[in-house]
């Protein structure tokens, strides 16, 4: 199979070091970084829209006096998500520069991050609740600027103590007081700049970065970009790469971005503007090897019905390793098709049936891990269709992989009887 | 011995460590075996004789390599094929094996 050869030559030694890189660079690894340390949260703020928005009417009834106190407790977690992702910019990429510079203190780093950050956000007063920081931007809007503002901060502080630009505490000192002490200088000339910008000159910093990356998140959200990025995803995984991992580290954010606006829209009770989001992907494009275990758990050949066993809770919960690696997939000419296309069709099938209305795009995350038709049942706030949509779609990629799984079955068939 | 495995989200490397400690409770050894997330690697290296790395995350090991030479922990990707098929057993001698190698 030279021309196996050649694909696989192309997608491990040109297509993916330079994605590998992208998602090695540090200031993308530290936006991957907080955003897992966030994770929880972000969990927790869907588990509160879920139960908000739970569509069985004598639920909707019994919590109808109290849902604006779980709509607000995810206003209080993914709705203030922005200062979470300044301090972990701040901590991991300081925590970054700390390992050549020792000088660099990850704590001082992300509170250099963090009140550069939230000075943008001019402290009002209100005679009623009193001093208030408006809110409306510190969710998932925010994000970008929480990044860039992030970056920019740290990047200041790390070469004013590189240059030794620091007030400096004679020996003896302990370190505690001295580092507090060598922060100052860095975070005076971080704070006077973002100050300088929001207050003199009067600059909606947020705003500007807002409407600057809102192109990119457009674009980075749009059912191209997504096919495109589910199509690297697949490539790089053929080739034994975690594509999800790498893919992941730069869509994050966009992810995240989309993620916000479909929340605020549901809450709002207007349709969700983003259809191709990461939930779509997990509940519905993302199907679990289910389909290729069944398949081996009834199979004659000896290996492939054990690796089907112990496949198989792994499987339900979506992870895929073990018959990724296994059976193989990875680096199988045969089941190159399917993998790759097969995908791509269900995704482009569920989007068009979404897009046509016949099932709700969904709009609360769940742990990945959550098979398919539960996560597309609870992730669009209880509808069977789309719970039907995603079962659906493990049937097609049952009948996509049969196929070609019963090529590789064959030959693994008549290897076993000659060594019989 | 401390073997420490990283991949991902630590959840397919996990199915492996219990295979692992399978082959070694067999076998009469007291080994300490599991899996974490790459994003927290960092953290436990320290008590690790050795790290092993998931096949589908071998983009990584220059940094893991990066994270684990102030501990002089040896760093090796695991092989496919004992990945795939979770052969806890061929894993558990590769893993002594770098750890003896390096004594």
């Amino acid at each position: 199979m030279s021309f196996m050869d050649g694909l696989t030559n192309v997608v491990e030694n040109r297509i993916a070091p330079p994605l590998i890189k992208i998602s090695k660079n540090r200031y993308i690894d530290s936006i991957q970084k907080s955003f897992i340390a966030l994770m929880p949260i972000i969990i927790i703020a869907s588990f509160f829209v879920l139960i908000a928005s739970f569509p069985v009417p004598a639920w909707q009834k019994l919590i109808e006096p109290v849902s604006s106190q779980f709509w607000g407790a995810n206003s209080a977690t993914m709705g203030l998500l922005s200062i979470g992702l300044a301090l972990g910019i701040g901590y991991f990429l300081s925590s970054y520069y700390k390992q050549t510079d020792n000088k660099v203190d990850p704590f001082s780093g992300t509170i250099i991050s963090l009140f550069g950050f939230l000075i943008l956000f001019p402290v009002g007063v209100n005679e009623k609740i009193g001093a208030y920081l408006p809110a409306n931007n510190l969710g998932s809007t925010g994000m970008f600027a929480a990044i860039v503002v992030g970056i920019i901060s740290i990047e200041i502080y790390r070469f004013m103590i590189k240059k030794n630009i620091t007030i400096k505490m004679p020996d003896g000192v302990p370190p505690m007081v001295a580092n507090a002490f060598s922060s100052l200088l860095p975070i005076f000339v971080t704070i006077m700049l973002w100050w300088t910008i929001r207050y003199p000159m009067q600059i909606d910093l947020v705003g500007l970065i807002m409407e600057g990356f809102a192109p990119i998140v457009a674009g980075g959200a749009s059912f191209i970009a997504q096919f495109v990025a589910m199509f690297i995803d697949r490539l790089l995984w053929f080739v034994g790469i975690h594509g999800t991992n790498v893919v992941t580290s730069v869509m994050q954010p966009i992810w995240l971005d989309m993620l916000g606006s479909n929340v605020a829209a549901a809450q709002a009770g207007q349709e969700i503007p983003y259809i191709a989001s990461e939930q779509f992907l997990n509940y519905f494009v993302r199907v679990s090897m289910l389909p290729l275990v069944i398949l081996m758990l009834m199979s004659a050949v000896k290996r492939y019905k054990t690796l089907g066993k112990l496949a198989l809770f792994p499987s339900i919960f979506n992870i895929a390793e073990p018959v990724l690696f296994g059976l193989p997939v990875i680096l199988n000419p045969i089941l190159f098709i399917p993998w790759i296309f097969g995908y791509l069709f269900i995704f482009a099938f569920s989007y068009a049936v979404i897009a046509a209305g016949f099932v709700p795009a969904p709009y609360i995350l769940l742990p990945w891990t959550i098979p398919g038709p539960i996560g597309a049942f609870l992730g669009t706030g209880g509808s069977l269709a789309a719970a039907g949509l995603s079962t659906l779609n493990y049937v097609l990629m049952f009948f996509i992989w049969l196929p070609f799984y019963k090529i590789v079955e064959r030959q693994a068939l008549k290897e076993q009887n000659i060594n019989q | 011995m401390n073997i420490l495995l990283v991949c991902s989200a630590g959840m397919s490397t996990s199915l492996l460590v219990t295979k692992m400690e399978k082959a070694a409770r067999e076998q009469g050894k007291n080994h300490n075996i599991w899996a974490v997330a790459e994003a927290e690697a960092g953290l436990h290296i320290q008590n690790a004789d050795v790290l092993l790395i998931g096949p589908q995350m071998r983009f990584w090991k220059k940094d893991a390599e990066r994270i684990a030479a102030p501990y002089h922990v040896p760093v090796a990707v695991i092989n496919t094929v004992d990945y795939g098929m979770n052969n806890g057993e061929a894993v558990l001698e590769f893993a002594e094996k770098l750890v003896y190698q390096k004594k």
